[in-house]
């Protein structure tokens, strides 16, 4: 353990590294989807306001612990956690904060490839000329392995391997390299977004054809943005708003806390962190609203696009949308699409490797290339499954249990810790230490109650979730004595497949019933080698631990 | 585009965007956002 320590090059730099982090796929394809699927212009409330009592406290809740723990020679958080209080099971909480991302980064990669191989595409021509449905029908054969990439057969495994050798080559580069990617990335996926934004803003009633007549890529922008106050009594739509903002702030996955422990003792936490978070809401907020729904509602109109929006379309229907302005342009925007998503990916999943290459690094002495390498091998053979049983639903497993459901329980944890057990007196404190602005003392209480009661009710949210995300239809349901309807997307109901089971029970012809018995077996697999996972670190962390205290 | 979606886009774009950019001001202005 004798490695010179590490350090981020400069403030920018580490600020522009955070944001990389924060800012991923789901800033242009996740925020629209639901945006459009929780009533447009009603989402945008709750959305802001949980990003003020949610997501701005909980960075830098994370920022300040993972500056704590950096101080004491943690760069993960099993100790960073650990040395926050004696009790010896914080540290076991911690390893969410490597397993989440080993598990994401395993299929993130896999979505990061498709946007380096339709970038190749983009260039190529591949799409020119196609139909709608033959570009949705390209990307069915992508996943599906259909497709070939200069004669090299199953293209998205080829894409995915130098996806995962781009990524483990810059992680062994170590800080430096992941903030020059980030002072590179950053800038360039802001003019590109810039670019696009500038065409779905300008689009008009000019893209409306004789199959679409009605089509106003301002419809869509009308839909986003046009309030509907009324909805803001439905807890469905604050509870998708504080969901969008977890994801798109990256907290609750261990990151943020590798990054800032590698900070000095008195750097600013307050600024940086405040920072980071708005720039994610600028590429949030003012470039992922004007890009997909008003190009695509330009093209086909709105009620195609509350009727279609979903993560797919951004590979199933933005090719052909170019495709319709002129080789040059199209080929120019193709680029411009893909590589910004590219370019939100790869500072994301880049970040998602340092909490492991820091925990093997301080924990197990291993180097910079070590940790790279067995990062690399761990993503790949834990994203392998997903690449060839994405159609058997494997990737959605990984997605919903490791990108979301671990991602609540941390930051519900760590957020009672922090303000709970290790103290929000000396949490208040530790924020403040050597902070550039000053904050509002009424955060101190927004971190205190708010943030974990906020949590509490996306953890609740997720767990119960209700039939249709009826709320009001839910409660009044179980007051007239029928009991709390679940929905098939709860995590209770998730757990037992019941949606699936519900499918085999009513699948009639052989093929429908071999599909759905692959997928509950895929489902089942999925969750094991997770848990597989998850009990692995652990066990490596309880070595760690039996090491230090020997050496004690 | 409508008045009333134009209007709130406007001042949630602007103010995020504002925000953004005065962070970044006061991170250069900063000793360390100078080196």
């Amino acid at each position: 353990m004798d490695h010179k320590k590490e350090v981020w090059g400069s403030r920018l730099g580490l600020i522009l590294a955070m944001a990389g982090n924060s800012v991923g796929l789901g800033n242009f394809l996740r925020f629209p989807v639901q945006a459009v699927q929780n009533g447009g212009g009603t989402f945008i409330i709750p959305y802001l306001v949980c990003f003020l009592l949610m997501g701005i406290p909980l960075l830098w809740i994370e920022w300040s612990m993972g500056r704590f723990g950096g101080r004491r020679g943690h760069h993960s958080t099993p100790f960073i956690l650990g040395s926050m209080h004696s009790g010896s099971l914080w540290k076991y909480v911690g390893v969410f904060g490597i397993f989440t991302n080993i598990a994401v980064a395993a299929y993130y990669c896999y979505i990061e490839s498709w946007t380096l191989s339709y970038t190749f595409h983009s260039i190529r021509g591949t799409f020119t000329g196609l139909s709608q449905t033959e570009v949705a029908g390209y990307f069915n054969d992508y996943v599906s392995m259909g497709t070939n990439f200069f004669g090299i057969p199953n293209e998205a495994i080829f894409f995915f391997i130098i996806c995962i050798l781009i990524n483990t080559y810059i992680l062994s580069r170590g800080l430096a390299g992941i903030e020059r990617v980030a002072k590179i990335g950053m800038p360039l996926l802001i003019l590109f977004g810039g670019f696009l934004a500038i065409r779905g803003l300008s689009l008009g009633t000019t893209a409306a054809s004789e199959e679409f007549p009605l089509a106003n890529a301002w419809d869509g922008l009308n839909y986003l943005w046009t309030p509907q106050y009324e909805s803001l009594l439905l807890p469905g739509v604050w509870l998708a708003a504080a969901g969008q903002i977890f994801f798109t702030l990256s907290v609750g996955m261990g990151t943020i806390h590798c990054y800032a422990a590698y900070m000095d003792s008195k750097d600013d936490i307050a600024l940086n962190a405040t920072s980071a978070g708005f720039t994610n809401e600028f590429v949030e907020v003012v470039l992922g609203s004007l890009i997909v729904v008003p190009i695509a509602a330009g093209y086909f109109g709105l009620d195609w696009v509350k009727e279609n929006i979903g993560f797919g379309m951004a590979f199933q229907s933005m090719p052909f949308l170019f495709s319709q302005w002129g080789p040059v342009l199209a080929a120019l925007a193709g680029i411009f699409w893909f590589g910004l998503l590219f370019f939100a990916g790869i500072t994301s999943s880049l970040a998602m490797g340092t909490p492991w290459m820091g925990f093997m690094r301080d924990e197990y002495g291993w180097g910079q290339n070590k940790g790279a390498l067995s990062f690399g091998f761990l993503t790949l053979c834990l994203g392998f499954p997903c690449v060839i049983f994405y159609q058997h639903g494997f990737f959605d497993q990984y997605d919903y249990w490791a990108g979301t459901v671990s991602l609540v329980i941390f930051a519900l944890a760590e957020t009672i810790l922090f303000a709970w057990v290790f103290g929000i007196d000396k949490g208040w404190k530790e924020i403040n230490d050597g902070a550039d602005i000053k904050i509002p003392v009424i955060f101190k209480w927004v971190i205190k109650y708010i943030t974990p009661l906020l949590l509490i009710f996306v953890f609740v949210g997720a767990l119960f979730t209700p039939e249709g995300n009826n709320w009001v239809g839910a409660f009044n349901q179980i007051f007239s004595g029928q009991g709390w309807p679940l929905d098939h997307s709860s995590l209770v109901m998730q757990l037992s497949n019941s949606e699936l089971k519900q499918n085999l029970s009513g699948a009639i012809n052989a093929d429908e019933i071999k599909d759905i018995t692959n997928r509950i077996f895929f489902a089942n697999l999925a969750r094991i080698i997770l848990l597989f996972l998850f009990i692995g670190i652990a066990i490596l962390v309880y070595i760690a631990y039996r090491k230090r205290t020997n050496k004690t | 585009m409508n008045t009333e979606p134009l209007i709130i886009m406007l001042v949630v774009q602007l103010s995020v965007t504002g925000v953004m950019l005065f962070c970044f001001y006061k991170v250069m202005k900063s000793r360390e956002g100078k080196n």
